[in-house]
């Protein structure tokens, strides 16, 4: 059986998120480290630059995070639909089987699946504490 | 205890909320400081160490919130995942049953 991850992202993604938010978060240190270092303005403005560059790194970080979780969760979603289209077929097969007992609500009988007593009839599956239909289960 | 227990089972929201807090805070000490004096080169440090740094503790917070709800998301898949096994497994048992 495949082996699902715990979790919607991979150790690469947790790698770029980790170094984007130490450098994006360094850079700004380092910006306002500089800026108050100087009592010039126009000195400070390179720095502030800086600073901003590295709330953009760090969002960029960020943003490529959230997009691999949410590429992660839409793909298996779209796998479990798939699989999801695939389940009502066989369960159309196990219906018209003869091993299936179903009841019609409210009455005291349990049929096969396949008696005509019940054929077009709103049916559940189950019954087995009912009396059985003298006509599809006799002597069973 | 109870809250406790809430902030045990839900330790990744607790962090997004105190980073997002931690910033407001860093914006309103920017604020705080650049509002203090009149001189430009005085401003700018506040300006960094205030505001830009408040606005990334905000979005650090914001996508800490965010990856636990993909988090739950991807929890739930797992359990739909079981049911949906569980859902297909059913009619090929009952299958062998009758032979």
């Amino acid at each position: 059986m495949e082996e699902r991850p715990q979790l919607p992202w991979s150790l690469a993604d947790a790698r770029t998120t980790f170094f984007t938010a130490v450098g994006g978060l360094g850079t700004v240190l380092i910006g306002w480290w500089g800026a108050s270092g100087t009592g010039r303005a126009s000195h400070q403005t390179g720095w502030m630059a800086a600073a901003v560059v590295g709330v953009l790194i760090l969002g960029m970080g960020n943003a490529l995070w959230l997009l691999a979780g949410r590429r992660a969760v839409g793909s298996r979603r779209a796998q479990l639909l798939d699989r999801l289209e695939a389940v009502p077929a066989e369960a159309e097969v196990d219906a018209s089987s003869d091993a299936t007992l179903v009841a019609v609500p409210g009455t005291a009988r349990r049929h096969r699946a396949t008696c005509p007593l019940v054929r077009g009839k709103r049916t559940v599956a189950g019954g087995e504490d009912l009396r059985p239909c003298e006509m599809c289960l006799a002597g069973s | 205890m109870e809250l406790k227990q809430l902030l045990g089972a839900h330790w990744d929201r607790a962090t997004a909320v105190v980073l997002v807090l931690l910033g407001a805070v860093a914006i309103v000490l920017g604020w705080w400081g650049i509002s203090g004096t009149g001189l430009a080169p005085e401003q700018n440090p506040y300006l960094i160490s205030g505001g830009v740094l408040g606005i990334a503790l905000i979005g650090i917070g914001c996508t800490v919130w965010l990856s636990a709800d993909l988090q739950d998301e991807w929890r739930r898949l797992d359990a739909v995942e079981e049911r949906l096994a569980q859902l297909a497994d059913r009619p090929a048992a009952a299958g062998r049953s009758a032979r």
